[in-house]
């Protein structure tokens, strides 16, 4: 069984979010060795553990729907160049449209429906209570730009990325629940600008390789990756905007606390290659679970615990774990017949 | 990277659009065709009687229709076997596998004008360009250049349609395209496409060069598939397995034919994905991808087009 | 927050001596403020279709004006502050010139425009870190990871985790 959309909780001020066990046995936990390495690890983005697990469908419904689509307009409403788009990047907003409602109303017929008379089409989202018809491909028949249309209608962050010159460009996207970097700022920058900051990676060639192999997927063969880091409080927006709000939390980490207040935060990236446009939809879905709950499954906790020890140093400064990386290691420790 | 999914279709009309051209409409057996973007291709899968052919071929139909797709083949005197097998062996009702579309030579959005050189059934890819221009509604010019007694398929629709934005030019009634002429006249913005054969390539970028235009407003596709060679034996050094690579068979075929997956996308020498390791044995390069340093190196081969420069080859597979 | 690892980030520009582009049927010679002995060597040694142009303080719409009516073949070389270098070349870009037709000299000095990422309002003439921001008055770190589209660095807040955790000021380069 699936996990329903429940009512709304909050990712800010007095942070309500929580998950329920159906919810916590379904988290895409990342650490696969008990050492962390840095890699690229994509894989097919088809199904995997079985009904209702986070990888079932091609996009990810969840309990916490309606509360991070609230958290959307809230981010948005305050800061409406979260969402942007390129006007190359018009048919690629189109095909991101179509690929979200297809797919949507396909995987989760009970909430979303798609009915399409040649460029006539009309979008049901029972959730939400929205119902449009709409011409497809004129953005002027939509209530907004059409990235920003679908957007705020799906979890998860997306980017478009304009393929060109063998290169990926961050055209286009909406980016309301980053892990810290700023869409404003990387706008139009290539794949190796936008990863500048990103330590390690380039010297050892990793970026090249993947660039290489992400500019040659294929329309209807997407690939996802798991991308990680640990954020205080069950924050979604932890973007650089709002960092001088938030960055203050990372010193409010006590041995006493830890458990209830650090998330694992865990990002499943898919890339999946626009057909009409031949642009790349890059969409970044992410999950909060709070080390406490995390610990209830064993294996994880054992994992956790020597993935965080193992940690470069680097990688603890990039992640902005240093102020209580520590605290964390030594709180998993307990969990740990070995340590 | 997982096998590539094939799409059944099924073909629903042959037309012979030039002397030396079929066009073939393609139809799904179930459900729809999925969107593309210009100048996407898929590729054909043909089960001859001797081998299976696997050819690239660029889809001519509106992007936005996936009710059908449409693409065009000329009859290759040189071929080894793909173009003839659909020329001969494929009608009405013939059922093939085909890709889904992939995409190599795709238009520049950012493009402030287009400007399109076509040589013979080079054609192909602009015709999936044209609609998709024609609805941005960004100004472009087609260069078409064929021999009627051979090609120049759609020449008339394409004046009709397209006006003073075709420019036809019969090589068989001694009209030339002055590509210097078209390539000085256009203004900052423009990027140009190539699709024909070698020479027209190499002409348009020779001319770009002279004249000071930046390489990277200039894109291309060859169409130039495996084109056939000597047999040779292949040896799989980790499987311990040796195949023979007929004259008109590729070594990409050939390994498919064994049930090797490898994974690819042109089938021409430049996409790069199908690249393999080399353990020993001489290779004569075919494609455009490797560098020159790597192709020296002896390591690595494109098996999609490149073979054995000798009777025998040791693949690290 | 990213810290001391931006330096070293591809992101920042690298600067190589520039050279005339014997290819070119036209030149076109953009200074900031004075044309610098490097672009007066190139000016000098180039003898086809050429113009110099100085822009003191020159708007957006100068700029925009002066580049449209560039031909397709021509290069383009720049002279000034980064800043200044950034903002032409995007005017460019804008206007359809391709990436290898514009080459860039060494800035004439190491002055950064920043961009606070909390605001988004850009600062000029940032010569070390941490700097306070013209709009929002924090103190940002100024790292290295620059943004050609706003031809500025990206700047955060440095003390944002914990108040009295302000480091020394160092010069950037």
């Amino acid at each position: 069984m699936r996990v329903a959309p429940k009512e709304i909780q909050s990712f800010r001020d007095d942070f309500t979010y929580s998950n329920s066990t159906k919810a916590i046995e379904r988290f895409p936990f990342p650490f696969v060795d008990d050492e962390y390495r840095y890699s690229v690890n994509m894989e097919p983005h088809l199904p995997k553990g079985g009904e209702g697990s986070a990888y079932d469908k091609f996009l990810d419904i969840d309990e916490h729907y309606l509360s991070e689509m609230a958290e959307r307009e809230l981010v948005l409403k305050e800061m409406p160049h979260r969402c942007l788009a390129m006007e190359h990047m018009d048919l690629a907003c189109w095909d991101m449209v179509e690929r979200l409602m297809v797919s949507l109303s396909e995987d989760y017929p009970d909430y979303f429906s798609l009915t399409r008379e040649g460029d006539l089409w009309r979008w049901e989202n029972k959730l939400l209570n929205i119902n449009d018809q709409f011409t497809f491909g004129d953005s002027s028949s939509l209530p907004l730009p059409p990235l920003d249309y679908i957007g705020r209608q799906v979890q998860g962050d997306f980017a478009l990325l304009d393929q060109r010159d063998g290169d990926l460009f961050l055209d286009a996207g909406m980016v309301t629940c980053p892990a810290d970097w700023s869409l404003a700022f990387d706008a139009g920058m290539s794949f190796r600008e936008w990863h500048g900051p990103v330590p390690m990676a380039h010297s050892e060639g990793i970026f090249d390789r993947a660039l290489k192999y992400l500019i040659a997927i294929p329309v209807g063969k997407p690939v996802r990756r798991l991308n990680w880091t640990l954020t205080v409080n069950a924050r979604m927006d932890t973007s650089p905007e709002k960092y001088h709000e938030w960055g203050h939390e990372r010193t409010s980490v006590t041995p006493d606390n830890v458990g209830e207040k650090v998330y694992l935060r865990v990002e499943v990236q898919v890339l999946d290659r626009m057909p009409r446009s031949n642009a790349m939809m890059f969409s970044i879905r992410t999950y909060l679970l709070s080390l406490e709950d995390l610990v209830t499954n064993k294996t994880w906790a054992v994992r956790m615990h020597r993935a965080l020890k193992t940690l470069p140093e680097p990688l603890i400064n990039y992640k902005g774990l240093t102020r209580f990386h520590g605290t964390v290691v030594d709180y998993l420790s307990q969990f740990d017949p070995v340590s | 990277m997982s096998v590539i999914d094939q799409m059944s279709v099924v073909v629903t009309a042959v037309k012979q659009v030039a002397p030396m051209i079929k066009e073939f409409t393609l139809e799904p057996l179930e459900g729809q065709l999925t969107p593309f973007s210009p100048g996407a291709h898929v590729v054909v899968t043909m089960a001859g009687t001797e081998s299976t052919y696997r050819n690239a071929y660029s889809l001519m139909s509106d992007p936005q229709d996936n009710s059908q797709y449409r693409i065009a083949v000329r009859l290759q005197e040189t071929s080894r076997g793909g173009s003839v097998y659909m020329h001969q062996q494929v009608e009405v009702g013939t059922q093939l596998k085909i890709s889904p579309p992939s995409n190599l030579f795709a238009p520049q959005w950012m493009a402030k004008k287009h400007v399109l050189f076509a040589g013979g059934v080079g054609i192909t890819p602009f015709l999936s360009y044209l609609p998709a221009l024609q609805r941005q509604q960004v100004p472009f010019e087609l260069h078409y250049m064929y021999r009627s007694q051979q090609t120049g398929a759609y020449r008339i629709e394409l004046t009709e349609s397209l006006a003073d934005r075709c420019h036809c030019y019969d090589a068989d009634q001694g009209n030339r395209c002055d590509v210097s002429a078209v390539m000085s006249a256009q203004p900052l913005g423009t990027h140009f496409y190539i699709c024909g054969p070698e020479s027209l390539i190499e002409a348009v970028q020779t001319t770009a060069d002279e004249m000071g235009i930046p390489p990277s407003a200039i894109h291309w596709e060859a169409f130039a598939g495996a084109k056939p060679g000597q047999p040779f034996v292949v040896e799989l050094s980790g499987r311990g397995v040796e195949l023979d690579v007929a004259a008109d068979s590729s070594l990409l075929e050939a390994l498919e034919a064994a049930d090797i997956k490898i994974p690819n996308l042109c089938r021409a020498g430049v996409c790069g994905q199908c690249v393999c390791d080399v353990a020993g044995g001489e290779v004569e390069h075919r494609d455009s991808y490797l560098s020159d340093t790597e192709k020296q190196s002896g390591r690595v081969i494109m098996p999609c087009v490149s073979r054995a420069a000798g009777e025998r080859l040791v693949l690290d597979i | 927050m990213q810290t001391e690892q931006l330096n070293g980030v591809v992101s920042k520009p690298a600067y190589s001596s520039v050279e005339l582009n014997p290819k070119s049927r036209f030149h076109l010679f953009i200074a900031e403020q004075n044309v610098t002995a490097e672009m007066q060597s190139i000016y000098d040694e180039c003898s086809s279709d050429k113009k110099i142009a100085v822009y003191n303080d020159a708007s957006d719409t100068q700029l925009i004006e002066s580049l449209a009516l560039f031909p397709l073949a021509g290069t383009l070389y720049l002279a000034g502050t980064e800043p200044f270098i950034w903002r032409v070349a995007s005017h460019a870009r804008q206007a359809g010139m391709c990436p290898e037709q514009i080459r860039m000299m060494t800035p004439v000095s190491r002055e950064r425009h920043l961009f606070c990422c909390h605001c988004y309002t850009v600062t000029e003439g940032v010569t070390y870190s941490p700097y306070v921001c013209d709009g929002c008055g924090l103190s940002l770190e100024v790292t290295d990871h620059f943004a050609r589209l706003h031809s500025a660095y990206f700047g955060y807040q440095v003390n944002a985790e914990d108040s009295a955790d302000m480091p020394a000021k160092r010069e950037v380069s």
